[in-house]
This record gives structure tokens, sequence and C-alpha cells, in this order.
């Protein structure tokens, strides 16, 4: 469910115009990718395991 | 064993807390003079029935075919309300990336799935694109056994709203099983399972065992899975079954799970002996779900899993067949739906377990010939029923709201017969002549399931049936990463076409790299850890330069050009989570497909070759060419409806805001 956030009008006003050139559909959008975006870099894959991507692949039944 | 019913009934699932705050805004509301308002929605929300059905890999053509046929006579009713029939596809059309479009109802900027695997810039290595296990932390020691105090789990790589979380959110009881890119299930209040991304038990999407005396089965090479030789001995085998290492314990053995195959003298039977359970088979006879579990520290920590064993052969050899360990939905050993104990009352609710693997058709086992397309059938119909049942118990307690049902029927059957039913295909002659009306009898299946949903359904009640993607032929393969050498995009160190995931590159004078099924990215400077191209006018030119001479390509073998589009990341994808996407996204031609190694970051030395394999059809190519389907009992008002419109679509038929983050159009 939506929430609001207080902003100052200032960085409103910027991160409006940023969001535009920058191909988002609103301000909100862009100001809830930059939390996401933060969020998951706490949880970014810790390591990479390139074994694991070849067994689930071979799973899937994709490549043999 | 007793049956007891899942209600669908919106009030026995609500908590107290829910309670208490729908008392407040009814009270509220009353307060206001908004009450008859309220209550109507409400009235409007449980009354009203929305059936979303997904077939997998149904293809527009391929069921026009059938219907002109008249072998599909429900789904030709559906599609007598509509003159549309295709589904605009995501880019690329990969079944991760389709669904996870539909379910955002938004492209793969917003959900940040691009692909099967992504690929780490720093480090050029692949990683899941839908899910990411993470280990244990802060564990304790005892004995030979370490405890961990906040134990490891898996996460959803997916991002954004579902749109049930917004039906859900407006007060629509929503039941979702086994959409893909929602394992783990995300959270939520609508009851989910969760379904293609589901591991097994061992963690893969899939292992199966085969135990046998025969030696002449190529074991070496075995991909999917893993065959143990055996040595009868006094009329029976002993063996065990491979499950997880044991990660409670210092040294990580395998889990295994021993079992005894006695077998009789004169008849062709046996009488398998596993964790207290007996089972007498006779030879091509499948077993029932068998539980297994694996003891990690006794008596304190255990994993259920389940498996089904078809005895295929006692003599002159023993072969015996044991499915992937799949996740037991009576006692789950993963998150694998909500809420988490929605599995184990379905499966209480339906007298036993069903399937939880993802994709739980073992086409790696029919691949290898360890699987007769017989076998394969039977047990993928056996499945097919499991799964069916699910969608006829929930239907039989629906009262109102939205419910989805998978089935990956047709997607399958169409990866693994499509050489048997395409006289055109280099391996056509030799599959067996019984499995060229295979792709066909899916279809034929799922039409009745649609038939018996419409009894389901009154006149205001909505049905709508939709595919992610349609189907290919897979002829030939394209070695991406060769044609990058080739032109001197990609540089080697030396030429090793066993060497994966780019161990050979040199990346001081690499400027791209392919990975994954559609994927193509710039070595790009200050991104990739090697990165030569600078961010820019000097990228541009490099991705200006690579579009033109990929469609300019030419298969040497046969002269066709193999690529008939080449997308751009910046033209295709919003910006959200572009930093994850391909530079570009290869649209193959039908007929072709990224290989095997360039999935995987290889370069073989030739740079097509064909495709042997009895994974003979496949979608991972132009969107343009592989549209899906979509079919309803309501009147189709847009002309061009595509996947991102599905989430507005059901929001609409309640009408509830969609996702915020949703960029679809309610096409009814």
């Amino acid at each position: 469910m939506a929430a609001k956030i207080e902003i100052g009008k200032d960085l409103l006003k910027r991160a409006d115009e940023h969001a535009r050139a920058a191909g988002y559909s609103s301000v909100s959008e862009f100001v809830a990718h930059l939390i996401e975006r933060e969020l998951a870099g706490a949880a970014a894959p810790a390591a990479d395991n390139e074994e694991q991507a070849r067994k689930r692949l071979q799973g899937l039944g994709y490549i043999d | 064993m007793r049956k007891e019913t899942v209600s669908g009934n919106r009030h026995e699932r609500m908590t107290r807390r829910e309670f208490g705050k729908s008392a407040l805004t009814l009270s509220l509301a009353a307060g206001l003079g908004a009450a008859p308002f309220a209550c109507a929605r409400r009235e409007r929300t449980q009354k009203n029935k929305v059936v979303l059905l997904g077939f997998d890999g149904m293809d527009p053509d391929l069921l026009g075919k059938l219907v002109h046929r008249g072998q599909a006579p429900n789904l030709e009713k559906l599609m007598r309300n509509n003159t549309v029939l295709k589904l605009a596809t995501s880019t690329p059309p990969q079944s991760p990336v389709a669904w996870a479009d539909a379910i955002a109802g938004a492209d793969p900027g917003v959900h940040g799935i691009f692909d099967f695997i992504h690929r780490n810039p720093e480090t050029y290595s692949p990683y899941l694109s839908t899910s990411e296990a993470y280990p244990a932390t802060k564990k304790i020691s005892a004995g030979k056994y370490r405890i961990p105090l906040k134990p490891g789990g898996v996460r959803l790589l997916r991002r954004g709203a579902a749109f049930w979380d917004a039906l859900e959110d407006a007060g629509v009881p929503c039941t979702v099983f086994r959409i893909p890119s929602n394992f783990p299930p995300s959270k939520g209040r609508a009851r989910t399972v969760s379904g293609m991304g589901t591991p097994d038990l061992l963690g893969g999407y899939g292992s199966f065992t085969c135990f046998t005396t025969d030696y002449a089965v190529n074991a070496a090479d075995m991909t999917g899975g893993q065959v143990r030789f055996v040595n009868p001995a006094a009329g029976r085998v002993d063996s065990s079954i491979p499950g997880p290492p044991n990660e409670f314990h210092f040294e990580e053995p395998p889990g295994e799970v021993p079992f005894t195959v006695f077998f009789d003298r004169s008849n062709p039977v046996a009488r398998l002996d596993l964790q207290g359970q007996s089972v007498i088979l006779k030879t091509g006879e499948w077993s029932r779900w068998l539980s297994i579990t694996f003891e990690n520290v006794p008596h304190l920590v255990s994993a259920s899993g389940m498996v089904r064993v078809l005895l295929q052969e006692l003599r002159p050899h023993f072969r015996m067949y044991v499915s992937p360990v799949n996740i037991d939905p009576r006692a789950p050993a993963m998150p694998i739906s909500t809420p988490p104990d929605y599995a184990a009352q379905l499966a209480r609710a339906l007298g036993g377990p069903f399937s939880t693997l993802g994709m739980p058709e073992d086409t790696k086992a029919l691949d290898h010939g360890i699987l007769s397309d017989d076998e394969y059938r039977h047990i993928a119909d056996q499945y097919h029923q499991e799964l069916t049942a699910v969608l006829f118990h929930n239907l039989d307690h629906f009262d109102g709201g939205f419910l989805f049902h998978y089935f990956g029927d047709t997607d399958l059957g169409s990866h693994m017969f499509w050489s048997a039913f395409d006289p055109e295909h280099p391996m056509h002659e030799r599959r067996d002549k019984k499995s060229r009306d295979a792709i066909y009898d899916y279809y034929r299946n799922l039409d009745r399931i649609a038939g018996r949903v419409m009894k389901y359904l009154g006149p205001d009640d909505t049905l709508m049936i939709m595919s992610d993607h349609g189907f290919a032929p897979f002829y030939r393969a394209v070695n991406l990463n060769t044609w990058l050498k080739d032109n001197e995009f990609l540089g080697l160190t030396h030429d090793d076409p066993e060497a994966e995931f780019f161990s050979n590159a040199d990346w001081s004078v690499s400027r791209a790299y392919a990975m994954g099924f559609n994927g193509l990215y710039v070595n790009e400077q200050g991104r990739e850890g090697g990165g030569i191209v600078p961010p820019g006018p000097e990228k541009e030119k490099l991705l200006r330069q690579l579009q033109g001479m990929l469609l300019e390509f030419k298969d040497p073998e046969t002269g066709i050009k193999p690529i008939s589009s080449v997308y751009r990341a910046t033209e295709v994808y919003s910006p959200r989570n572009r930093d994850l996407a391909p530079d570009l996204v290869i649209g193959y031609r039908a007929g072709y497909r990224a290989s095997d190694e360039t999935a995987l970051g290889a370069a073989p030395l030739t740079v097509t070759a064909v495709n042997e394999r009895k994974w003979s059809g496949d979608h991972c190519v132009d969107p343009a060419h592989v549209p899906g389907v979509v079919l309803c009992n309501k009147k189709i008002k847009a002309r061009a409806p595509g996947l991102r419109d599905i989430a507005a679509t059901m929001c609409a038929r309640f009408n509830a805001p969609p996702p915020g983050t949703s960029r679809g159009k309610n096409i009814l």
C-alpha cells in the first residue's frame, strides 16, 4: 500500500528534473528505485557460484 | 486418509490483527457516513470470481492448427469471443523474465530479471537471476556438529510488487498456485505455492539417480543426475539415494539414505525397502511418493524429501530410476508457500503430497536416455494429474476472488518432442514415431481442463487463459562468443573449447562478451572489472557496430542469417534496474538459439553447430517470433495485448489499483 514521505521542496524539484531526464514515469518511482537499490545492495548475491549456475541450467534442461 | 478442506473464505483466514484493523476501518467509515460503500465493496469482491490459467509455452500457431482440426473445442469457444489471440511476450522471451513481466505489469527494468542468469560485472561470473541462497551465520560447535544460531535461507531477487498484493490490499482473496519467478514466494497475505525456480532438496533444479548393473550406461558424461553402478548379491541390491551435504557437520559429508531391493526369484517383481517403507514393484511400474529423511543432527535436525521410483529392469541387468528429491509439501525444508503451512494444508486436503520441484518433469533423464519417451510421458502425466487435482480442489472451495493456476505441460512437451513432431528437424528420424503427436496431446489435455474450469464459472465470472511465450524449432546453436572472438571483439589467451566462464579471456583486449541465452555485454570501463570501453560516444559507436554486424552474420553451414533483431537495453528497458541488463538483447531467428557454451561464457571452435539433443524446441529467440496466447470469456478490447497488461487487467476486474510500478493497461 502506498505511503507518504516528507522531502524538501528544493530536493523534490531536483529529483523531479532528474527523474524526467532519466526516463522514470514519476518522481515516486525514482525515489522508490533509490531506496530499493540501497536495500538490494545489502542483499546483493553473496558469492558467485559458477557451478551452481551451470547445475541449475542443466537442471532446467536448457543446457546439457 | 481423512481429507480436510483448505477454505478460500477470507473471513476464516483473517488474523486477530487483521480483524482489529478491519473493525476499526468499519467504525471510522460508519462515522463518516461511508458504511454503505464499504459494505458494497466487500460484497462485490466476495462474489466476483476471476480465474487466470497459465499454460506455459502455448503457441498461437500450434493452437490454431489444433482448433482447425477440431481437437480443442473448449479453447475454440474462448477464441470465438475475440479476434485477438496473440499476447506479446517479454524481451527476451525466457520464462522467468516473461512471468515476472506479468507479475509486475512492467518490463525487466522494473522487476530486475533479464535472463535466467545474470553476471557480476566485477568478476564476469554468473549468478541465478531469480533467487539467492545465503548461508547460516553465528554457529556454535557441539562435538562434530556446528549449530547455526542464525539459519541460512533463500531470498527472491525479483523486485517490485506482485499484482496479487495490490488485490489483497483491496480486500480480494487471492490464491496463486505455482506461478514462475516466485521462489521463495514473496511475502504477503495471498495463499501461494511457488513454481518454476523451486529447487529439489539438493538445491538444484532436479537431479535424478539411476542405479544399474549395466556398465554400458555412459555415466561419465551424465549431467542433471548421476548413475550409480551396483552389484547384486544373494538376490538383493544395497545402495543409497544421494542427498544434500550435511552443513551441520564439520566435514559436510553428503547425505545418503540407504535402501535395499529384493528380487523375486522367478517373476519380474522386486521389493524396495526404504526407511521403513516397503513397496512391491513390477518392472515398468512407478512407486507412489516415498518419504525420505536426511538426518543432519541425530534427533534434532533433519530434512524431509520425497521421491518416486521406477523399476525399469531386473534381468539381465538391474536398472532403477529415482526421481529428484522433491521438497515434501507436508514438511517443507525450504519456504514454498504463503502462509508457510499452506502447502501442508493442501497436501492434507488432497490426501497426499504433490510434486513441488519447479519443473518436476525430468527432461534431463529423457535427454540422456535414462527414461524412454514412454516412461517420461507416463510420469509427466502423473505429475500433471496431481497438479490438476489441486486446481479442482481450489475451484471446489472458491467463493470468490482471484485464482491463478499454472501448467507447464505445453512448454516442456514442446521442448522435448519438437524433433519428433517436426520433419525438418535434423534429429526427426531418430525419434520414436509414437511421440510424433505428443505436443498436441499436451494441448488436448489442457483443452479438457479449460472445459472443466468453464463449468465452475457463471456468466459474470472471468476466465482468462494466457501463455508467457510461444515456441520455435531449435535446429542449430550459435556460439556467440566464438563469433565475437572471430571478429576481434573478444580476446582469448588461448583457444580452449572447454574453458567456461571466460577463464581464458584476455579482458585487456576484449570489448564485448556474451553470457546467458540472449545477453551481450560491453566490457565497459568503470563497470566491468577489466573494462576497456569508455561509456559515452565510444560505447555507443561499438553498440552500433555490433548491431549492424550481428544482423549481417551468416551461418557458414546454411547461409542463413541466425539473428533477426538486436535490441538495445536503453530502448527496451526502463532505467530502474538497467544496471543488471545486457547492453544488447539478441533476437534469434526461429530455428536458432544461443548454444549451451554461450550461456556459460565459453567459445567453442565453430561459430554454429547442429542441435542433436532431444531438447529440440525452444523460445529464447526474437520475441517477435514467439508471442504467447490470450483467451478470455470476455471481450478483449486491446488490439495488441501484452504480458505486461495482465497485472492491470486482473486488478481492473476488482476495481483495484494495480501496483504503483505497473505500466500495463486493462485489456478488457
